[in-house]
C-alpha cells in the first residue's frame, strides 16, 4: 500500500467496524433472551417457537439443534449454570480464510515490488495549534491522570470491599474485559497512549515528586541507576508470563478481590521503583503493560519523533533528554535525535515541552512503519514478540474443551496435580512454537546462503515480522470479549460494588451483545487476515534488508512464509473452537 | 511449605492410586486451597511459585456458582450449585455467614441431571478448617446422612473465625465423588488487613528512603565542607 491509502487504511478499518456495529444495532429491541442451546445472551434475530413459546438463538446452528430435539435443551436450560459455550467459526469460513491466507502468501505478495528504504506518509498532528496548546498545558496530563486514578480507585474499592460475585462487581469486567480487551484497540490506534494515562505511574509519580502537576523538583527518589544486568525487557517479559500464569491458572478474572490485589501489586512495584531508581526505570524495563504495549506500538499508526533530525544534530542543550525548566528529562532515557522506534517512548510529551527548537512532531503514519525500518533489533524484544505470539494463542486455547482434555492427559500420564500440569502445559505451548520457529529460521538461513548474516540475526529480525499475527489474533480474541460481554458495564456503573445501588437508573438493564455471532466471525477472520498480510509485508522487507537480490530474498523468505501460515492457521483454528466463556458468568 | 509438600505428596498418591481427577477445575482447586483468603494470598503465591503443585483433585465438573442472597429477609443463605458426575449437587447453608460457635444447617440436594431422579445412597460430610500453617483440622464429621425429605441434612458448628472446606462425598456405582465447597465463618480475612499492611509497608519504605537521603545529603555536605577547608 502506498501513500495516503496506507496512512488512512487503519481508520477505514475502524469506520467499517463502527458502521457494522451501528448497522447491526440500529433496530435492536434491547430485549435479552438466553439461547437454550449454548446459553449465550442473544437478541431477537433468530427465533423458533415450541409449545406456544418463542425461543431465541445466536446462530442458525443452534436453532437447528433446538428444532431437532427441543425438549432436551429446555430440560438442560432449566438447570444450567451461568456459563455458556460460544460457537467458533463455521467450517466454510475457516477453510475459506485458510485458502485466502495461502493465496496471499504464495500468489500475491511474492510478486509485488518493494522499496525497502521508502518511508510511509506522515501527518503531523501538532500542526493543529489547539492540540499543541492542550498537550503543553500542565493541567492536561493531571486531568487525564485524575480520571484514570479515579477509575483505578473504583476498581480497588470494588474489588476489595464490594460483593465478591463477579457478576455483581465492576472490578473484573472493567479490568479484564474493558481495559485489557480495549488496551489492544488503543495500541492499534494510539500507540503508547496508555502510558500517558497510566494510573499506577501517576500515583507513584505524585508520591515521589510531592506534587500533582507541573515540573517536579528534586523529588524523594534515591535516583539509583537501574542495575546493568537488568537493562533489558526480560523483567517485564517474566512479569507478563507470571501474570498469564496467575490469570489463567488461578482464575483471577473471576475474582474481584484477586483483581484488586494484582492492581495493588502494580502500584507497589511502580511506587518502589519510583523511590529507588532514576527517572522512570520501571516503565522502561519492568512494566509488563508498558513493554507489551511498547512492542505492539512498533506497529501502531502514531509516533513521537524529531521533526528534523538535522536540527537535533546541531542542538547543544539536548533538553529533550536532559530536561529544562519547561519539561522533565525523558523518563525512559530516549533522545529524539536518535530515536527510531516507538517501543520505549511513553508518550508523556515532556520533550514537546522542553525542546527549545520546537522540533517535536506527533505523527500519524501507516501501520507497521517501525517494523519495516532498519532499527536496532534486540534479542530481548524478539523473545517478547515470540512470547506474545505464543501466550495470546495459549489464552485462546485454555478457553476450549481441548485444553481440558490435554490437561487431563498430562495429569494422567505424569501422575501430577492440576497446577503442575497446567504449568507444564503452558510451558509446552510456549516452547513448541518457538522451537518450530527456530527450526524454520535455520532452514531459511541455509537457503539464503548469505554468510555475513548470522543465524542469530535471522532469528531476531524475523521475530518482529510475527508481531502483526500476534497483535491481530489478540485483537480478534479480545473483540469477542469486548463486543459480547462489554455491554454489561452499563448495568454495573449504576451498582459498581454490588450493593444493590442504582446510581444512574441502569442497574437492572440487560443489554444484548453489541454484535451477533456471524458478524463477529467475519470481523475476527478479517482481523487475522489483515495481521497475516502485514506480517508478509514486514517479512518481505526483512528479507530484502538481508538480501538486496530479490530472488535470494524470496528463497530465504519461503520457510518464514511457512511459519506465518502455520501461526495464522493456528489462530484461525483457535477461533474455530467453541469457546467456554468463563467470564460470561459475570 | 510443609503443608504444601504434604499436599503435593498426597495429590501424587491420589493420582497414582487411580483416584480419577477427570475435569477437576482450577477454580475449584484454588478455592479448596483458599487462595482467595486475605493474608494468605501473598505467601501462598510465593510458595506456589516455588512449588507449583496441585492442591486437591476431585470429581468436579464446572465452576461452582454461589451466591449470598442478600435479599433474604433475615440471615443470608448460602447457595452452591455444581455438577459432579451424573448428578447436580446443590448445597444451601443457613446462616450463609455463620459466626463462630453458631450452629449451622447445611442441606445437600443431589439429583440426576438427565431425569432429575434423587440420589438414594448415603452422603458423607466433613468440615475442615483450612489453615495456612499447620495441618488442616477436621472440626465436624465425617458425618453420614441418609436422604430425608428429598435432601441430606447436616448441622455443623464452626468453632473459630476462619475459612472452612465443606467436603461432600458420595459413591455412584463404586466411583467416589468428592466435592469441596468453601465456607467462611466470621470475617477472617478482611480486605482492610491487606490494604492496611500494603499502605503501612509503603509508608515504612518511604521513611527508609527518606532516612537514606538525609544521610546521603549529610555526607555530601560534610565532604563539601572538608573540601572548602
Amino acid at each position: 500500500m502506498k501513500g495516503r491509502v496506507a496512512l488512512f487504511f487503519p481508520y477505514v478499518c475502524a469506520l467499517l467496524v463502527i458502521a457494522t456495529l451501528v448497522w447491526r444495532n440500529w433496530d435492536t429491541s434491547f430485549v435479552v433472551h438466553k439461547d437454550p442451546v449454548c446459553h449465550m445472551e442473544v437478541g431477537e434475530d433468530l427465533v423458533a417457537r415450541f409449545e406456544g413459546q418463542s425461543h431465541f438463538f445466536c446462530t442458525e446452528h443452534c436453532r437447528e439443534l433446538f428444532r431437532k430435539n427441543p425438549g432436551a435443551y429446555l430440560v438442560v436450560a432449566s438447570s444450567a449454570s451461568g456459563t455458556h459455550t460460544m460457537l467458533g467459526l463455521p467450517n466454510w469460513l475457516y477453510y475459506g480464510s485458510v485458502g485466502v491466507i495461502l493465496i496471499l502468501s504464495f500468489g500475491v505478495f511474492e510478486k509485488s515490488r518493494y522499496n525497502a528504504t521508502a518511508s510511509g506518509l506522515r501527518f503531523d498532528l501538532l500542526q493543529f495549534p489547539r492540540l499543541r496548546r492542550l498537550l503543553l498545558h500542565s493541567m492536561t496530563r493531571f486531568g487525564v491522570h485524575a480520571f484514570s486514578v479515579g477509575l483505578f480507585v473504583l476498581i480497588l474499592g470494588a474489588g476489595l470491599f464490594g460483593n465478591q460475585l463477579p457478576s455483581k462487581n465492576i472490578a473484573p469486567l472493567l479490568t479484564w474485559t474493558i481495559w485489557w480487551g480495549g488496551l489492544i484497540v488503543l495500541i492499534l490506534y494510539a500507540g503508547k497512549a496508555w502510558c500517558y494515562v497510566c494510573p499506577w505511574d501517576a500515583i507513584a509519580g505524585w508520591a515521589e515528586g510531592l506534587r500533582f502537576w507541573g515540573r517536579k523538583g528534586e523529588g524523594l527518589s534515591l535516583q539509583i541507576k537501574w542495575p546493568k544486568f537488568m537493562r533489558n525487557i526480560w523483567p517485564a517479559t517474566i512479569l507478563f508470563i507470571g501474570l498469564t500464569w496467575v490469570e489463567i491458572g488461578f482464575g483471577v478474572t473471576m475474582q474481584p478481590r484477586a483483581t484488586a490485589w494484582l492492581a495493588l501489586g502494580m502500584v507497589a512495584m511502580a511506587f518502589v521503583s519510583a523511590f529507588v531508581f532514576d527517572r522512570k526505570s520501571f516503565c522502561r524495563y519492568g512494566c509488563l503493560v508498558g513493554r507489551v504495549s511498547g512492542l505492539y506500538a512498533l506497529f501502531s499508526p502514531i509516533e513521537v519523533r524529531a521533526r528534523d533530525k538535522d536540527v537535533c544534530r546541531s542542538c547543544k542543550t539536548h533538553s529533550c533528554y536532559k530536561g529544562n525548566e519547561q519539561g522533565e528529562p525523558c523518563p525512559t532515557f530516549q533522545y529524539l535525535g536518535t530515536m527510531d522506534s516507538s517501543t520505549y517512548c511513553i508518550s508523556c510529551m515532556e520533550c514537546l515541552k522542553s525542546c527549545e527548537q520546537e522540533n517535536v512532531s506527533l505523527n500519524l503514519r501507516p501501520w507497521g512503519e517501525d517494523l519495516t525500518k532498519t532499527f536496532r533489533p534486540r534479542s530481548d524484544e524478539a523473545y517478547l514478540a515470540l512470547v506474545l505470539l505464543t501466550l495470546t494463542g495459549f489464552h485462546g486455547l485454555t478457553m476450549t474443551g481441548l485444553w481440558r482434555e490435554m490437561l487431563m492427559a498430562i495429569q494422567m500420564t505424569l501422575g501430577i496435580g492440576e497446577t503442575f500440569a497446567f504449568t507444564l502445559g503452558m510451558l509446552g505451548f510456549m516452547v513448541a512454537p518457538v522451537v518450530a520457529y527456530a527450526g524454520l529460521v535455520g532452514v531459511s538461513w541455509f537457503s539464503g546462503g548469505e554468510q555475513s548474516v548470522t543465524y542469530r540475526d535471522y532469528f531476531i529480525r524475523y521475530a518482529y515480522a510475527l508481531l502483526p499475527i500476534a497483535l491481530f489474533y489478540h485483537l480478534a480474541h479480545n473483540s469477542e470479549h469486548l463486543l459480547m460481554e462489554g455491554q454489561k458495564i452499563v448495568a454495573l456503573v449504576s451498582d459498581p460494588f454490588g450493593w444493590e445501588w442504582n446510581l444512574f437508573g441502569t442497574a437492572n438493564w440487560t443489554l444484548p451483545p453489541l454484535i451477533d455471532l456471524p458478524t463477529l466471525w467475519a470481523v475476527q477472520v478479517c482481523l487475522v487476515v489483515i495481521g497475516h498480510i502485514y506480517s508478509l509485508w514486514i517479512a518481505r522487507h526483512t528479507a530484502l534488508a538481508f538480501f538486496p537480490d530479490s530472488k535470494a530474498a524470496l528463497r530465504s523468505q519461503l520457510p518464514m512464509l511457512v511459519a506465518m501460515i502455520l501461526f495464522s492457521t493456528v489462530s484461525l483454528w483457535l477461533l474455530k473452537q467453541p469457546m467456554e466463556m468463563r467470564t460470561s458468568a459475570m | 511449605m510443609l503443608r504444601l509438600t504434604y499436599r503435593m505428596l498426597r495429590d501424587v498418591c491420589k493420582a497414582r492410586n487411580g483416584f480419577c481427577i477427570y475435569n477437576a477445575q482450577l477454580g475449584d482447586i484454588c478455592r479448596s486451597a483458599n487462595l482467595s483468603l486475605i493474608g494468605k494470598k501473598w505467601v501462598l503465591c510465593l510458595m506456589l511459585i516455588a512449588f507449583p503443585i496441585n492442591v486437591c483433585a476431585h470429581h468436579i465438573l464446572g465452576i461452582p456458582h454461589y451466591a449470598y442472597d442478600e435479599q433474604y429477609p433475615q440471615t443470608p443463605v448460602l447457595t452452591y450449585r455444581l455438577e459432579a458426575g451424573p448428578y447436580e449437587v446443590r448445597m444451601t447453608g443457613y446462616p450463609g455467614k455463620p459466626t463462630p460457635g453458631e450452629r449451622c444447617t447445611l442441606h445437600v440436594y443431589l439429583s440426576r441431571m438427565d431425569d432429575g431422579a434423587l440420589f438414594e445412597g448415603s452422603v458423607k460430610m466433613t468440615v475442615i478448617q483450612d489453615r495456612l500453617i499447620g495441618e488442616d483440622r477436621v472440626v465436624y464429621g465425617p458425618a453420614l446422612a441418609e436422604i430425608e425429605e428429598r435432601l441430606f441434612k447436616f448441622h455443623p458448628t464452626f468453632p473459630d473465625e476462619a475459612n472452612y472446606l465443606i467436603r461432600i462425598e458420595f459413591e455412584v456405582e463404586d466411583v467416589p465423588w468428592i466435592v469441596d465447597l468453601p465456607m467462611v465463618a466470621g470475617e477472617p480475612g478482611s480486605p482492610w488487613t491487606v490494604l492496611g499492611s500494603t499502605v503501612f509497608g509503603l509508608v515504612a519504605f518511604v521513611v527508609v528512603i527518606r532516612a537514606i537521603r538525609i544521610k546521603r545529603q549529610r555526607r555530601v555536605s560534610s565532604l563539601v565542607r572538608r573540601a572548602a577547608v
